[in-house]
């Protein structure tokens, strides 16, 4: 069981996507990233940069079919970190399970 | 899913793209499954051959293994290796392991066998076992996977 940290670089929604999709494998394709958060190219190759430059996950080139294609994956510290971020969130979503956090204050 | 999720909206967003990929991974590929189950009984059945033959014929068994699994990581857009979640990997360790006491088997065929015909017959009967072996220990890991991701196809 990880110990529960917050994580700022993984919980953008993108980065939280992306992660939770390699947590699932070993490599994810870049295409099939982009397609399953519905971002652009540019969009999904920045939140891999920012993922990369984490430490968080390694980027492969592969020449297939004349192309190159981009596979992801998660290094063992981006796993940990995404293991501790999801705890976190269990922690905290099992506090403000009763009353929403926000709701209920106007100020 | 908002730019500043609650906990709750993190969560969710996080299942709802696992279960993508693994809704991918869960439906299957008969043709994968008979690859595998085929390069497989080659291995089992090369080993009933003499030196160099049978080593060669682990050797072209791991290489087109490796084929067939890139192959099927591009069609899919993931790579799995089998060994999660926790279930699914003691199913895809222990078809690795029926594996090995085919091999030994066609070992000592290639030892004791008193004719040739009594060694394709031998080779022939261990691979098809291994074939069968294979293709069920395969769909089982594929039910395995789904139940214990909890997709359903």
């Amino acid at each position: 069981m990880s110990v529960p940290q917050f994580d700022a670089v993984i919980h953008a929604p993108g980065r939280l996507q992306i992660c939770a999709i390699l947590s699932a494998a070993e490599e994810a394709e870049f295409a099939t990233i982009r397609e399953a958060i519905a971002v652009s190219d540019s969009v999904l190759s920045k939140h891999l940069k920012q993922l990369e430059d984490a430490g968080y996950i390694k980027l492969r080139k592969q020449a297939a079919a004349g192309r190159q294609r981009t596979w992801a994956a998660f290094t063992p510290d981006g796993r940990r970190a995404f293991a501790a971020h999801v705890a976190e969130l269990t922690r905290l979503a099992g506090m403000v399970e009763p009353t929403r956090l926000g709701e209920g204050f106007s100020g | 899913m908002t730019k500043d999720p609650t906990p709750a909206e993190a969560l969710a967003a996080i299942q709802r793209s696992q279960q993508d990929i693994q809704r991918k991974v869960a439906a299957g590929s008969w043709r994968y499954d008979i690859g595998y189950s085929a390069i497989c009984a080659m291995m089992v059945g090369t080993q009933a051959l003499d030196m160099p033959l049978s080593t060669l014929g682990v050797a072209v068994g791991v290489l087109l293994l490796t084929v067939l699994f890139r192959r099927e990581a591009n069609r899919l857009g993931v790579s799995i290796t089998g060994l999660s979640p926790r279930r699914a990997r003691w199913v895809a360790i222990g078809l690795g392991m029926v594996l090995i006491p085919l091999m030994v088997l066609a070992i000592l065929l290639n030892h004791f066998a008193t004719s040739g015909v009594m060694l394709a017959l031998g080779a022939a009967a261990l691979m098809a076992t291994a074939f069968i072996f294979c293709l069920i220990g395969s769909r089982l890991w594929l039910r395995v996977y789904r139940r214990e991701t909890g997709v359903d196809q």
